[in-house]
Parts: structure tokens; sequence; C-alpha cells
């Protein structure tokens, strides 16, 4: 166990802002990982590990001054911060309010291998059966991954405050083959916390779903080009609603005026039936956790109310500027950057319509069951998303399934195009690489989008 | 050597002495970085950074193990080791586990390393970036903000070593500028960036980097949106070095072995343009991704995939290359002290051909399709090589410019792109896409696209 005393806490923090500066804060993390990768019915990689480290900053109206080393070594400590307070330009000196709690870091371990040794074995028999599933399947990768991490928080305000995170997630990727045509399928479930997430994932139920998806997609077809209207289903999670709308919420965007919705509190920007909500404070969801990465409460945020710009997400920093409420999104990956603001979970809210009602009314279209990766273009709100499972709506019924389809569009005009929302949303895991990576996740029920492009071969 | 480093490997090295094993190695990594970013001519961010770190695996009776930690207090170490101990047993035997007993690092012709920035003060920096931002702004107009400017240098030192070797250095250097720009006219704003990576600080061409990041912002306003339609297209070589830093694990030995590559039993055929080498070059002189040896030990050199259009070879590290009884390439690299050694190219080179680029979209009478930009490249698939992509470029006819081009895709497979390809350019530049590409603009015949 190591202590930083109350004292040496205190004159780091006079250290970091004798030179100037509103503000400054400590964070340091310890974690330990466990992680293993089977592929052709073998264990192909087994890794361990411990990491921490501790990141300085200053912050001065609005910019940061920061360092990071990643071993706590308290005269190590001093000459970074001191290199940091010679880096801003001499002005007045600021000094941290009381400290009066030591910081302890308890670094007993969490993490015992032996653990493991079933979880290993119920994947190695989980691989053969996928293989003997069918003599289309061609490869199977199963990963999982476990991590403890620990944070501690200290600032010039007199904040003390830590978070413990459980971190659990694992991955299943079949490819089939059938002639020429190749096709893969994945699912992925991830949660926080320290319930069994086979216990609420079991493997053999993941493990039939790919292998389902994978084999139904060989006999998929072309898709129609062009515009069309678009139904994502509920099953298909949120990456949308992050990736394309989402990141226009971030209070960063909206301080330095990159964001389209910037300048519109209060406005009408999406359709009636559109609430978008960001709440990082929902047990056991991917994105979740007590208090964010400067020590702020996770909390609900109401982005979007009946189609109403309502609020955007913080981090200290932008909130301090712009002058809105802290929400707890100042996050980072770790130790190696700053925080800034970053979703948790995000999602659109369930409204009353069915899915099938909402099937029933498109003559001619697409249904997205299964969103593939992305990117979008933060500055004018144009995206790219893969359909990695869809198939052609055709009056109201589904019928073949599509392949090599991807869909285009505009963020904003989305929300507007969005014509009904149904009641089924469900939260899928993932990793926002905003800057760093941290992890979240992202829900959506079934919605009818009026017309989207969809590209494909 | 800086004794808290001889110390660490001293210690361990007789820890692992003390029990059975065929081989081990020890990876030890110790970063130093600044970084400063601009925003509104003053100083946005400085953020400094020190780390250390191991790594060290335990290769016995054909299993291999692999532990990593950051913590140097001896009981922390001591509990590493025996999780690699503990591993060992979990791991499923595989006798082409390997891992080299002697370490011979290639010569290599690097000029010095240039130390002659890196310890200047922040100010000469921080005035570098002024200078770009001025730079930018004054290139166009309708240049309205600087999202990001950013310095970067950073400098690594990794130390490995395996049972029955010395311990051998290799050092690193690298000094960056990259730039996100925002142009705006009416109510339209599009962003554009660049950036330039050197090893020697006189390199980085601060007056080009601000015209070329200028120009890829407001060339695309107004863009408009494009027919569907078959076009000859020319891909600017920094959308060719994404398409090449994605798809070279298409050349992994190990994908191959897999069957997670198309290229599995082509070798020796014809899988691309006559025109059309590629190479992997651990040893260019002053490559950004030269070494001298790889993060397994292995002496790094020069790999040729493709030769006149036939698949020569593949990238190897020591395990595939145990599997097909050949040697590794030197491409098995660590990204850093907790990453596990996996095939990445060390310099990925497309030897450039005869044409400028302005020859690529020149000839008269029919129009060509400039792509200067794509999106969602990680949703391609890099089993069969198949894309589809949101792209963005310029529309050309006789060489000169009718708009510039957004809202459509394109669509196809990357090996037979390859054997579209009708002209090869000379306009070579350094892409530090995970692994240094080097490539020049290539020009496909009929390619199709989905616009309106």
């Amino acid at each position: 166990m190591i202590v930083l005393e109350p004292q040496f806490i205190h004159k780091l923090i006079d250290i970091l802002l004798s030179k100037g500066g509103n503000f400054s804060d400590i964070y340091i993390e310890e974690d330990e990982m466990f992680s293993f990768v089977l592929e052709n019915n073998v264990i192909k990689t087994i890794k361990t590990g411990n990491e921490g480290g501790v990141h300085l900053r200053v912050i001065s109206d609005d910019k940061s001054y920061c360092a990071y080393a990643n071993e706590i070594i308290p005269d190590k400590l001093e000459i970074l911060a001191g290199n940091i307070a010679d880096s801003l330009s001499a002005g007045r000196t600021n000094q941290a309010k009381n400290i009066d709690s030591n910081l302890n870091f308890i670094t007993t371990s969490k993490l015992h291998l032996g653990m493991y040794e079933s979880c290993i074995r119920d994947f190695l028999d989980t691989s053969k059966k996928i293989y003997v599933a069918s003599p289309k399947i061609c490869q199977a990768t199963l990963s999982f991954s476990q991590s403890f991490k620990r944070i501690w928080i200290a600032n010039s305000d007199g904040l003390v405050s830590s978070d413990e995170r459980q971190y659990s997630r694992y991955m299943i990727n079949v490819v089939a083959k059938d002639g020429s045509i190749t096709e893969t399928a994945y699912e992925g479930p991830g949660i926080t916390g320290d319930q069994n997430i086979f216990d609420l994932y079991p493997l053999e139920t993941t493990s039939e779903k790919v292998v389902k998806r994978v084999l139904a997609s060989l006999n998929a077809t072309q898709a129609p080009l062009g515009k069309m209207p678009v139904v994502l289903m509920g099953e298909a999670g949120g990456t949308m609603i992050h990736e394309a709308c989402g990141h226009a919420f971030e209070a960063d965007f909206i301080y330095k005026d990159t964001s389209i919705f910037g300048n519109k509190m209060g406005q009408k920007i999406a359709s009636d039936n559109v609430t978008v909500i960001d709440d990082g404070s929902i047990p056991g969801l991917y994105g979740s956790f007590s208090i964010d990465d400067e020590g702020v409460e996770a909390k609900k945020t109401v982005l979007i109310e009946n189609g109403v710009l309502k609020g955007y997400m913080t981090d200290r920093l932008s909130a301090g500027l712009l002058n809105i409420p802290l929400t707890g999104n100042g996050r980072r990956e770790s130790f190696r950057s700053k925080p800034i603001p970053r979703m948790s979970n995000t999602f659109i809210e369930n409204q009353n319509m069915i899915p099938e009602e909402i099937l029933s009314t498109v003559s001619n279209g697409i249904l997205v069951k299964r969103m593939g990766g992305g990117q979008v273009n933060i500055t004018n709100g144009e995206f790219i998303f893969e359909i990695s499972e869809g198939y052609e709506i055709k009056n109201g019924k589904v019928t073949n399934q599509i392949r090599g389809a991807s869909m285009i569009g505009n963020g904003p005009d989305v929300l507007n195009d969005i014509e009904s929302v149904g009641n089924d949303k469900c939260f899928l895991p993932g990793v926002c690489g905003k800057f760093d990576h941290v992890p979240v996740s992202d829900a959506q029920p079934t919605i009818k989008i009026k017309q989207m492009t969809i590209g494909g071969k | 050597m800086d004794n808290k480093i001889k110390n660490t490997f001293d210690y361990i090295e007789n820890e692992l002495n003390k029990f059975a094993t065929d081989n081990w190695d020890i990876f030890y990594l110790n970063d130093q970085s600044r970084q400063i970013s601009l925003r509104n001519s003053e100083v946005e961010d400085f953020t400094e950074s020190l780390e250390n770190g191991f790594a060290i695996r335990l290769l016995h009776e054909n299993r291999i193990s692999m532990v990593f930690g950051n913590n140097f207090e001896k009981d922390k170490v001591l509990k590493t080791i025996e999780n690699a101990k503990f591993i060992l047993k979990m791991m499923s035997p595989d006798n082409h586990f390997s891992m080299n007993k002697m370490i011979h690092p290639a010569k290599l012709t690097d000029s010095d390393k240039d130390w002659s920035f890196f310890d200047v003060g922040i100010s000469d920096k921080v005035s570098k970036l002024k200078y770009l931002e001025n730079k930018v702004f004054s290139e166009h107009k309708s240049i309205s903000k600087v999202e990001h400017l950013g310095f970067s240098e950073s400098y690594s030192n990794m130390y490995y070593r395996t049972k029955f070797s010395d311990i051998h250095e290799e050092e690193s250097l690298v000094y960056g500028f990259d730039a996100d720009v925002i142009a705006e006219d009416g109510n339209e704003a599009e962003s554009g960036s660049d950036f330039s990576y050197k090893l020697c600080f006189k390199d980085i061409d601060l007056d080009a980097l601000g015209k070329s990041v200028a120009y890829n912002a407001y060339s695309m306003l107004h863009a408009k949106p494009l027919k569907s339609n078959a076009y000859k297209v020319v891909f600017r070589n920094d959308v060719v070095a994404s398409f090449l830093s994605f798809f070279i694990d298409l050349f992994s030995a190990e994908n191959i072995q897999n069957k997670k590559s198309i290229l599995d039993d082509k070798i020796g055929q014809k899988i691309a343009a006559s025109t059309l080498n590629l190479i992997d070059d651990g040893v260019l002189k002053d490559g950004l991704g030269t070494i001298a040896f790889d993060g397994e030990g292995t002496t790094s050199k020069a790999t040729t995939l493709i030769k006149d259009g036939v698949l020569n070879h593949f990238l190897y590290n020591l395990k595939a290359a145990s599997k097909d009884n050949t040697e590794s390439t030197g491409n098995g690299l660590r990204g850093s002290y907790y990453s596990i050694p996996v095939i990445r190219p060390t310099n990925l080179i497309l030897s450039p051909g005869q044409y400028s680029y302005q020859d690529l979209f020149s000839s008269s009478g029919e129009d060509i399709l400039i792509i200067n930009s794509v999106m969602g490249m990680h949703t391609s698939n890099r089993v069969n090589g198949d894309f589809s992509l949101g792209a963005t470029g310029y529309l050309m006819r006789n060489g000169e410019l009718v708009s510039s081009v957004k809202q459509f895709t394109i669509a196809g497979n990357f090996i037979d792109l390859l054997t579209r390809i009708a002209k090869i350019g000379n306009d070579v530049e350094s892409f530090p896409y995970g692994g240094n590409i080097l490539t020049p603009s290539l020009l496909f015949n009929s390619i199709s696209v989905s616009g309106i």
C-alpha cells in the first residue's frame, strides 16, 4: 500500500499552481488485466499484467498543461509538476484549498489466475462446437478479457475521491465460406461490475447466435442501391445515435464552436418523438461508472427531449468555460490522457409503437438488424455505416437478406427524418475512439428513417 | 545503460534462471515524449510523459507465455514471474512456438539521431506552431478555424535479450506536426487535415504542410453530389496508404495459415498489374519504421511481397515461419511493452512509377475522379479484401477541376483493384499508419461509384 499524505498532495498542487492556472488535479490509476484468445480450437495467447501511473494537470482558462508518468515516485512527481508550472507563462500564483484526507492506494491484487482455468475450458468446448456446427464454418476466434481498475483523484478544490471498476467482455467471431462467398459475424457482450458475464450472456447462447447469423448471411443477395426508407431494429444497438449525433452534444465541441448543435439550446432539432439521453449511472452497462475520471458523480443527462435540445455533456473544463452544469462525462482511457467530455450509455428513449407496426408502414425499404462499424465527419455530420445484417422490406414484409451494403447519411438530417420510434431499446457495448478509447454502450428502440442512401457493391 | 534498467534485467534474469525453461526473453521500453497543441495563437495543451515498462515471455516444452508490468518493486516483479509460470501451464502446446537464441542486429545506414530540437525550450516549439498557424490562415480566405495544431516529439529506447543473448538496444526519435482546420463559406463547413512526421527536424516543411492542410479543407467547399457511374479513378497517395495499411493483413503469413486471407495458394501467381512492386524494407535508410531487429529479436531485412505483379512472399514472425519451414522476415513487432509481437509491416514501399501526380489525371476527353479521402476503412473485410467506403474527391476533365464531389461510395475488392492499376505516380510520401507506408498516387481503370 502506498499512502500519499495530505501534506504531499497539497505540496504537489501548490507546485502545479505556482506559476498560474485556475485549477489542478492529480489522477492516479492502477490496472490489472487478463485476456486470452482462442483460434483453430487452441489457445493462441494468454496475457496478463499490471500497469498504472499518474496524470497531473493544470487548467488555466481554456488551456491544459499536463504530464504523466507510469511510476508513482514522489520526487519524480515534484519534478514533473515543476515542469508543468514552468510551461505556463508566468502569472499569478494559486493555491490549493484544504485537503484533509489521505490518498490511500490499496494495491492488493484482485486478479488470481486460478479463476480463469474453467473459463478457458468452457471456451475450448464452445470453439469445438462452433466448428462442428457446419462444414461451411472455416474459422472461429474467441477471446475474453477482464480488467480491474482503481482510480484516485485529488484536486485543488479539496476533493479527494476514488472508484473501483471491473470490466468483463468476450467476443466470438466466426468466418463461413460457401464457394466464393466468405462472410463473418460476431457478438461481443460486455459488462461492468462484479456479476459473472456468463450468467448474463451465456457462452452457448451467444455462440449459437453468431453461427446462425454467419450461415444465414451466406444466402444473402446484393442490396438495392439508392435512396430509400430504412428501419433500424432495436437489437441493432445505438451505434448511429452515438456516432452520428452523440458527439455533437459533447461540450468541448460546443465550446470550440465545431458542433452542428452549438447555439441551438432550446431549439427543435429532431422529430417530436425523439428523446435522447446519456446516463452513466445505470448499473452494469459497459459505459457505467460511479464517478467519472474527474471525481464527478455519474448521472442521467437529457440531451434531446421530444425533439428539443436540452443539454450537453461536460467535463470540468468545458462546464466551467460554458457556465453549464457538470454532467459526469469527464472520461479518459488511462493516466496517459487528460479527461475530455465523452459519452457513457447513450440512447434514444422508448416510445409506444411495436416494431411490427413500424415495419408495416414501409412498402419498399431496408431493415437493419445488425450494424457494423462506421465513421463520421464531425464538422458536417456526414456518416457511413456498414450493415452487417440487413434485409429488404417489401410491402411491409421482411424478405431476402442483403450483403455488402452500407448506409450513408447526415446526423442532423436523420434526427429530423425519424418518422416512428418503437418500444424495444436494447443496449450493446462498444468502445468509443474519440481521442483515446473508453468503454461505452448505446441503444435505440426500432426506428424508421424517412430515407437514407444505401451503397454497396 | 541506465543502472536501474541494468538492475532490472539482472534481477529478472536471476529469478528466471531459478527454474527450468527452454528459453525466455525480456523486453524493456523507456519512452519520453512531449506534445504541444496550439489554438488561437496560444498553447491549448501541453503534455510531457515518462514511461517505463517490461514484458517477460517464457518458452518451455512447446508452450509460451507473456506477462507485463511497470511496477519495478521486487515483490511485484516476482508476482509477475509467478503469473508467467502459471500461464505456461494453461497454454495449449504447439511445437511452432519459438524464440531466437542469439540476436544479430542488422547494420543500419541511418543518419545520426537528430537531437537538435529535442532539448530546445518550449517557446521555440510554440513559435514553430504559430508559424504554421499563420501559414494555414494565409492560404485561403475561407479558413475560419484551426481545430487542432500539434507538435510532438517522442524518444523511445528499447532493450531486449533472450536467455542466451546479451542485452541489445534500439533507439528512436521522431518529430511531428499535425493539423486539422476548418474552412467555411456561407452555411457550408468542411474540415481538412494533414501531418508530417520526420526523424530529422529540418526535414519538416511547415510551408508545404500549411498549404496542404488548408487545401484539403477549402477545396471541399461547395462539393457536389456525384452521379453513379463507372469512372477512371485516381487514389491520392494518402488514400493508397490507408488501403495498404488496412489490407497488409492479407500478406500476413499467420492469416494465410489460418485461411484468413484470399492470397492463400497464390504464391507465384500474377495478382496485380505487372508494373506493381511491393516491398517491406526494415532496413530502409532513415525510414520511420526502420529497425535493427524486431520485437522477437529477429534481424531486420527487406522482403519483396509483390514482384512485377506476381505474389512473391509473405510477412513472417517466428511462429508462422516455423509452420512454413522458412525464416522469419523480421516482422514480429511490438507496439509497446504490453503488446504481444504481431505481424506488421516495417517500411512498406509501393515502388514509384514514372508519372507525376498531374499526369495521372490529365488525359483528355474523359472524366477522371480523384479520391482525396475515404470513410469507414475499418469496416472493410480483411479476409477477402472487400470494401465499401464513403468517399470525397475532385472530378477532373481534361486535367481541369470540374468540381469537388462528396456523398458517394466506392466499393470493390482490394486485390481486384491491384489488377486495375493503369498508372503509378512518382509522388511518394511516407505515412505512419501503424507501420510506415511509402507510396505514390495511383490511377485505376474503371471503378464503379454509387452516388445520386
